[in-house]
């Protein structure tokens, strides 16, 4: 009867210890193995490479200067038909100061690093309309060369769709 | 007299069974009484219906006759009371005997009235009672069973500690956070005026991958736009998805 006793009052205690809560009070292996090397200069600045794609349904498909982009063949992308490619371009910022990007419709595209960690950007990134009045105020972790869309802004009968990947300067 | 939706061979419409139901409870008024009497002689489907109706009848009432267990229950209950209440008094002993066993009625210490029976019993109830117990122990011990819950919720929680360890921190962090962001995005789809026609959100995508986030909007404020955030397939050969903010811009 002792023994069930026991038995019993450890499964319910170790019952409430969750994995989260576990896990939050354990130090995490990653931050072990990410410990920047001392002497290694921090990473102050980056590049943003943005694809500025102009989307509508003026029945034209997909650019065939854009690449191979299948996201933009699903939902809610595939509910234009027409991807045509306005430009490329590459946008430097760094924690210091933002960069920005003049869009084709007046608007403007603006970075600014928070940190770079394991080749993991932290970024802010902000969408403005042609006025000056922000759109958008996003923050984006990403890895290196890892594609994201930012959608939306109006221009001519459609949206601009913008595919953004950082690296380093 | 009502009737069922089909009809006889001669083309009249059936006698429903619950009107023969009444019929044989003898609940039919003379008008009907005498129609259906009537009907009873040529329509032979309804005929058969009646007989086939008393005849289960008839056995019930056999049965149920037959079987008179319950029948003396009260009777036997109050005399074990009375019979346990005079011997409590002192009175005669032979009341207290009878009140054990004497199923014929033997005489009790208070009015006489009463009879004493031994309760029938069933034989499934018999061998339940009959169930050799082992000392100190109660019929109904579920201690084993309670146990065994514990054993299990306590292999469990180990399993589960050891995963919560074993896992790392940034993984723990991606699959808290994708799940939460691919609910907010189906509110916010469903919210976003300027969302394309088609435009359905691959949230299960967005859930289902459990790998980390090569890119994940940790924050996004829309202002006084509409948006939502969402991440989409990175193609058939790819197994990662990609995020993507769209905003919904109204020309302001």
């Amino acid at each position: 009867m002792r023994y069930a006793a026991i038995l019993a009052a450890a499964a319910l205690a170790t019952v409430g210890m969750t994995p989260a809560s576990v896990t939050a009070s354990v130090p995490a292996h990653g931050e072990t193995v990410a410990q920047p090397l001392q002497d290694a200069p921090e990473q102050t600045e980056a590049l943003a490479k943005v694809i500025v794609l102009y989307a509508n349904n003026s029945g034209k498909g997909i650019d065939p200067r854009i690449g191979d982009m299948p996201q933009l063949k699903q939902p809610p992308f595939s509910a234009y038909d027409t991807y045509e490619l306005l430009e490329r371009a590459d946008v430097p910022f760094s924690k210091a100061n933002w960069g920005d990007h003049a869009l084709p419709n007046g608007g403007k595209l603006a970075f600014k690093l928070n940190e770079v960690k394991d080749k993991k950007y932290d970024v802010a990134a902000k969408i403005q309309k042609p006025g000056g009045k922000t759109l958008l105020n996003a923050n984006v972790k990403a890895k290196e060369k890892e594609i994201f869309f930012m959608a939306g802004p109006k221009y001519k009968d459609g949206i601009l769709v913008l595919g953004i990947h950082f690296t380093g300067k | 007299m009502t009737t069922s939706g089909s009809k006889t061979d001669e083309g009249l419409p059936a006698i429903s069974d619950r009107e023969l139901m009444r019929y044989l409870d003898g609940e039919l008024d003379e008008p009907d009484l005498t129609e259906l009497e009537a009907r009873l002689v040529t329509d032979e489907q309804a005929s058969g219906k009646v007989a086939g109706l008393e005849q289960v009848g008839d056995f019930l009432r056999e049965t149920v006759s037959a079987d008179d267990r319950a029948d003396c229950i009260a009777d036997a209950i109050m005399a074990q009371i009375e019979a346990e209440a005079a011997d409590g008094a002192g009175a005669d002993s032979a009341g207290a005997d009878s009140a054990g066993a004497d199923s014929a009625g033997a005489d009790s210490a208070g009015d006489g009235d009463a009879k004493v029976v031994e309760l029938p019993r069933a034989p499934a109830l018999e061998t339940l009672t009959d169930r050799p117990v082992a000392d100190g122990s109660p019929a109904n011990d579920n201690s084993r069973l309670i146990y065994a819950v514990f054993g299990v919720a306590a292999a469990a929680a180990a399993a589960l500690f050891v995963w919560g360890n074993a896992v790392p921190t940034s993984d723990t962090v991606a699959m808290a956070s994708r799940p939460a962001v691919a609910t907010e995005v189906a509110a916010a789809a469903e919210a976003a005026p300027g969302l394309p026609p088609s435009g359905k959100v691959d949230t299960e995508a967005a859930a289902e991958d459990e790998d980390e986030p090569v890119v994940e909007i940790a924050a996004v404020d829309f202002g006084a736009q509409s948006g939502s955030v969402f991440y989409v397939s990175a193609g058939k050969h790819t197994a990662g998805s990609t995020a993507v903010v769209w905003v919904t811009d109204l020309g302001e």
